[in-house]
């Protein structure tokens, strides 16, 4: 909102003040700069401009906005709703898409209406989009509404390491998003310990009547592990499962992190495409549960 | 700054106004604002019916006498000016409400903003009750999704620096078809003009800005083509029967089906693709997971894991 806008910028939106007045006359000069998401000060200016738009001879546009409410008159010609533009399209079927993967599935009614609405406002451009939520869209709902009224959560969480399934009573502190997924911090009952959770890791969450605890726990301070890794091939796919812990170019990287049986897992399901060469102790341990991974071949 | 916007506006009022074509001179003289020698004033206008065309505005040119073709006229019929999207309903206005708050933030919210205006101006009420409570979020702050999005819609040819999967980067020159995301990512696809091939690209792939090249409306989009086919997830054609220790490996018991529930372990039928990426599922969860059948997938995870051993005595 505090970005500039530009001439054109301007002139688009005084083009489509006009219909939005006509059709709510007597709006506030609030919430019409609400709506068009600019300063109060920035709308006024806008209005003075187009009040000094149109034919000036017998045709100026009549616009009354003295006492914080603004209506209009003598604007036929740009009384009309201008077209969607291909980049409003793409926005507004974008949304749709996402919504329509979030709705349940019993909502047959409200499916209907996004595909209905895909094609008579798509014009053709809808089939060049297509869009999945990361998350799931209700479960995001649902701890919004925690954080909000301060209860429980309960949840079905799938651990990302073991993949063992729990059930956990959380109590949400905050909601973040980081290399685009989002995450949940909370108070976990379970581990008696403020976690993370990936959202899209919850497979199902109830709201619970119970009010949320309110004790703030600090973090575990976990050590950190330093490792230097050798990628031998498939560079991208490497680098990539490695994420944000990796620094450093080429094929010699370090990684820090807390969890050694994530950097464990990591480097043995690469398949030989990663290995760590320092420090001694992390080698050991992944030779010892790569060799324990084999047993049971035997 | 405030004297181009109004000239802007001034000048859609005349050409939408009008019901004979506009010369030059008439516009000049009607609209204040164009100024200078007749070369400026040439180049203004130029600029002005670029400006109104980036807002979706067409200026249509005509000619006011098939004698005399030199003498050319403007206007903008009000048919191509105007949203002809006829009925909205309340419930249908609520969804896009939704759908628009979605970008709030991200790359394409004033796009987002400026198309919920025009439908709201339709003067429909929209019925907030009538949706569930749903939250999904978009999140994307990349500035090259919103290059791509105009590429898209103008249709031009776009370049950039991708980084291949040994991590070189290569440019690559692109007709852009298609966006979308899923699992978290973005994704355009297109024509790509070396390889003369439709091939998908992963935006946070890109290392450098996405660079635009010549003129709008320089290629069409083929008829058929689809961004959901592009993005769908292959169908996975082979089974994997699997041992997995009981209560672990979750995703993995989910995406299957189970065959024989024992006491300490699970055999599970497990769809997949191909088979490095059964192994590296597999091998994820190392003794929790045991691949029973195929014998070619069983013997090759085994030599990875001594293969693992060896690197790390």
């Amino acid at each position: 909102m505090s970005k500039k806008s530009t001439p054109t910028q301007k002139a688009a939106r005084m083009l489509d003040l006009v219909p939005y007045i006509s059709s709510h006359q007597g709006v506030s000069t609030s919430e019409l700069a609400e709506q068009f998401g600019v300063s109060v000060t920035e709308l006024l200016s806008d209005l003075n401009a187009l009040w000094m738009c149109g034919d000036d001879r017998f045709d100026l546009i009549e616009l009354e906005f003295a006492s914080g409410y603004v209506s209009i008159r003598n604007a036929d010609t740009l009384n009309r709703v201008r077209n969607l533009s291909h980049q409003e399209i793409i926005a507004i079927v974008l949304g749709l898409d996402l919504i329509s993967k979030d709705l349940p599935e019993e909502r047959i009614d409200l499916l209907e209406d996004i595909e209905t609405l895909r094609r008579k406002l798509g014009k053709g451009i809808e089939r060049v989009i297509d869009a999945s939520p990361a998350s799931d869209g209700e479960v995001i709902a649902l701890v919004k509404d925690c954080l909000a009224t301060r209860r429980k959560l309960q949840i079905e969480y799938l651990a990302a390491v073991d993949g063992s399934l729990s059930s956990r009573v959380v109590s949400p502190i905050d909601l973040y998003v980081s290399d685009n997924r989002d995450f949940l911090v909370a108070f976990c009952e379970l581990a008696d310990a403020q976690r993370t959770f990936r959202i899209d890791r919850i497979k199902s969450a109830t709201v619970l009547d119970l009010p949320a605890m309110s004790k703030v726990i600090p973090v575990s301070t976990d050590t950190t592990i330093e490792a230097t890794v050798e990628i031998v091939t498939e560079m991208r796919r490497s680098r990539e499962s490695l994420g944000k812990f990796v620094t450093g170019k080429g094929s010699t990287v370090e990684v820090s992190t807390y969890r050694l049986s994530w950097l464990a897992r990591t480097v043995i399901a690469s398949g030989g495409a990663m290995k760590v060469l320092a420090p001694s102790t992390t080698r050991s341990e992944i030779a010892h549960l790569a060799r324990k991974a084999l047993a049971i071949y035997r | 700054m405030s004297r181009k916007s109004e000239r802007l506006v001034n000048l859609t009022i005349a050409l939408l106004g009008t019901k004979r074509w506009l010369t030059k001179s008439q516009i000049f003289t009607a609209i204040d604002g164009y100024e200078g020698e007749p070369d400026a004033k040439e180049r203004m206008f130029e600029r002005d019916k670029d400006d109104l065309r980036n807002l979706g505005i067409e200026i249509e040119v005509g000619s006011f006498d098939p004698l005399f073709e030199d003498e050319v006229g403007y206007r903008i019929r009000p048919d191509s000016y105007r949203n002809d999207i006829s009925e909205i309903s309340a419930r249908e206005l609520s969804l896009i409400s939704l759908a628009t708050s979605i970008w709030q933030g991200a790359v394409l919210d004033s796009s987002a903003l400026s198309g919920l205006i025009k439908l709201k101006s339709l003067g429909i009420e929209s019925d907030l009750d009538a949706i569930p409570s749903i939250a999904p979020t978009i999140h994307i702050s990349d500035e090259n999704f919103a290059t791509i999005v105009d590429a898209i819609a103008n249709r031009r040819t776009i370049s950039f620096s991708y980084l291949s999967p040994e991590l070189t980067a290569q440019v690559r020159v692109l007709e852009p078809y298609g966006a979308g995301t899923k699992g978290g990512y973005w994704y355009v696809a297109g024509l790509d003009l070396d390889r003369k091939d439709i091939r998908l690209f992963r935006l946070d792939r890109i290392d450098s800005e996405v660079a635009l090249q010549g003129k709008a409306g320089s290629y069409v989009i083929p008829p058929d083509f689809a961004m959901s086919t592009h993005l769908a997830s292959p169908v996975k054609t082979e089974i994997a029967t699997l041992k997995v220790r009981r209560g672990k490996a979750q995703k993995i018991v989910l995406a299957s089906t189970i065959i024989e529930d024992g006491d300490e372990w699970v055999v599970v039928e497990y769809p997949f693709l191909h088979q490095s990426e059964l192994l590296t599922d597999v091998l994820w969860h190392l003794e929790d997971v045991e691949i029973v059948k195929p014998v070619q997938a069983r013997s090759s995870i085994i030599e990875h894991l001594n293969q693992v051993v060896a690197a790390h005595e």
